[in-house]
């Protein structure tokens, strides 16, 4: 039975050819652990997109929803926590497993002729991951993701002459909220998979096209087939990360932080570690030179990353025929990891402040306080609390406007000659106060 | 033969032709939905502070109410601006907006620090004194002054 299928699929598809055209490709008998780093990536990605598409079963791409959906999948949905966890790890894995994957490319001079393509490709993916990252960091809608993604449109608009286009291209209107949200939502589950659809077969075409490069120590012209042994290397690897990403996510899980106020002085954001090297540069550029920290260098180091393959002019790969390109590239990898490091080690304690927090004039607290002395709750109800003689105040903001509600709290019987409401005895400051806070009043009422 | 090439060059033009139409087609229309949403002109806004009693000698943060537009969900966003008497315009207070001007997060009073308070930002250590001006750090510009107005014993600013 299963051999007439196995025929059937053969004759129909040619599946079991495919197969073999694919695994029996020939790859230098040299090649081995070194070559996993790519597939490892790739798997990574695999991961991210299992726990993508089963956190956005859940997400609500919306400022009043966001947080409280991603709360929810973290207490209430089995295994919620951990999913959330493996997806916020599998970030951090992807960015270091590229960047080891492109270290190690860079080392051995495998971008040179005919790898190019490859490459070029290949600093787009790397580009399109960081993309993900810089998108998915927003979606929490908490402290750190807004704060991070405040920032980074801050640099992206430092761009000279259309700085003030490209902000709104990416919040969608006047400042960072609700259409910035569903503006980075599209763009990370749609629209950067797209590009990842695109780029790595096109990147795994050219790598079958030209086969992993012989390395320069490597003299002999000796191949072997790339399944069973560096399918198995492949898989080891991929294991072992995997391995590591679960216990990371199940020791440190996500870090919270609470969901987005504007109006908290005392917190003190930090970008995710992938980005602390660029933040020790902002850190330390004078004003006058900000263009050259959020514009120029970052456009120069992708620049000179793209043409890589022109700029090597050497006939070898070996590191001895390289040594200029070679002590440059070290250079910059050095400065990355130190900066990185040096931004962990850094304590956030020089920017913490003693404000005096009290003091602040908060029209909307004040004009809570009007509310509870007024005992407006005795006929009306916000957000299931208060009686229901009146009508339900929790979405009043979005219903009346300022003026209006200014005029009828002072003289309901205006408006209702009969009404039962009594007219509000407040001070000019009172009622600036009260109206300040049933103008915020803008949820749905709860049943 | 060359009528039958010219006719393959013809029909090559004409199906190029046909990509490329179609193609501007969908990126005008791309274009103009997402730019419906976009205020590139400046407009200005006015905001009620509070009144009168809301601020004395001593800088004072408060949580400024801006309506924002935001497509079909409009919603009221709090910022803090600080306030002040200013010496020298009794008329109307000194209001300093407490957006950095290096990369946008909220600036903290501290009225610990150097002689008579500083600004400081959270996000990459700016830092300003009492009148708004750089005295270390990378903000490229001083903290920008709201310009304020007293009317019927409020302060109103006024926001572009």
């Amino acid at each position: 039975m299963m051999g007439v299928m196995k025929d059937w699929l053969e004759d129909r598809a040619g599946v079991g050819k495919a197969l073999r055209a694919l695994l029996d490709e020939s790859v230098p008998r040299s090649t081995g652990w070194r070559n996993t780093l790519g597939s490892v990536a790739g798997a990574l990605i695999l991961g991210q997109i299992v726990t993508g598409v089963l956190l956005m079963l859940f997400y609500v791409p919306h400022p009043d929803a966001a947080y409280a959906s991603i709360e929810y999948i973290r207490e209430s949905l089995r295994a919620g926590g951990l999913i959330l966890a493996l997806h916020y790890w599998g970030a951090s894995f992807i960015v270091v497993a590229i960047f080891a994957h492109m270290a190690r490319v860079f080392f051995s001079g495998a971008y040179k002729k005919p790898r190019e393509l490859t490459w070029l490709v290949g600093v787009g993916l790397f580009a399109v991951i960081m993309g993900f990252a810089f998108t998915g960091q927003l979606l929490p809608w908490n402290q750190a993701g807004y704060w991070a993604a405040k920032v980074g449109i801050e640099i992206a608009s430092s761009a000279p002459f259309a700085g003030e286009l490209i902000r709104q291209l990416i919040t969608g209107g006047e400042t960072l909220g609700a259409l910035t949200l569903t503006r980075f939502y599209t763009i990370h589950v749609i629209l950067l998979p797209l590009a990842l659809g695109v780029l790595v077969p096109l990147h795994l075409y050219l790598l079958r096209r030209h086969g992993p490069m012989r390395p320069a120590h490597d003299a002999s012209t000796d191949t072997v087939p790339f399944y069973p042994w560096q399918l198995a290397r492949d898989l080891v690897m991929i294991s072992v990360v995997f391995l590591g990403l679960i216990a990371v996510a199940v020791l440190f899980m996500g870090p919270r932080s609470g969901p987005v106020d504007l109006t908290d002085t005392s917190y003190i954001p930090r970008p995710e570690w992938f980005f602390l090297s660029h933040f020790e540069i902002l850190r330390s550029t004078p004003g006058s030179l900000k263009i050259v920290a959020t514009f120029i260098l970052p456009n120069v180091l992708l620049v000179l990353l793209l043409a890589l393959p022109w700029l090597d002019r050497a006939k070898t790969t070996a590191l001895k025929d390289r040594r200029l390109i070679v002590s440059a590239g070290t250079m910059v990898i050095a400065s990355i990891i130190g900066l990185t490091a040096f931004g962990l080690a850094r304590e956030p304690a020089a920017e913490s402040t003693t404000p005096a927090e009290d003091g602040t004039y908060d029209m909307l607290q004040a004009g809570r306080v009007r509310f509870e002395e007024a005992m407006c709750a005795t006929c009306h109800r916000i957000d299931g609390e208060g009686q229901r003689v009146g009508p339900d105040l929790s979405s009043v903001g979005l219903r009346l406007k300022e003026e209006y509600m200014r005029e009828w709290i002072t003289n309901p019987a205006r408006f209702v000659p009969d009404t039962m409401m009594p007219p509000a005895k407040l001070d000019r400051r009172g009622l600036n106060e009260l109206v300040a806070y049933l103008q915020s009043l803008q949820h749905m009422p709860e049943e | 033969m060359s009528e039958s090439m010219s006719r393959r060059r013809a029909l090559s033009i004409l199906i190029g032709a046909t990509v490329a139409a179609w193609s501007t087609a969908v990126a005008a229309l791309s274009g103009l939905f997402i730019s419906s949403t976009l205020k590139l002109g400046k407009a200005e806004k006015e905001v009620l502070l509070g009144d009168l009693t809301i601020y004395g000698d001593a800088f004072r943060a408060v949580r400024m109410r801006v309506r924002v537009d935001d497509g079909w969900y409009r919603r009221v966003e709090q910022q803090t601006v600080y306030i002040r008497e200013d010496k020298e315009n009794p008329s109307a207070p000194l209001v300093l907006s407490a957006k950095c001007s290096h990369l946008g997060c909220t600036v903290a009073w501290d009225e610990a620090r150097g002689e008579s308070g500083e600004f400081v930002c959270p996000c990459h250590g700016g830092r300003f004194g009492p009148d708004g001006k750089v005295l270390g750090g990378p903000p490229p510009a001083g903290l920008t002054r709201i310009p304020a107005e007293l009317r019927g014993g409020d302060v109103y600013l006024r926001l572009s």
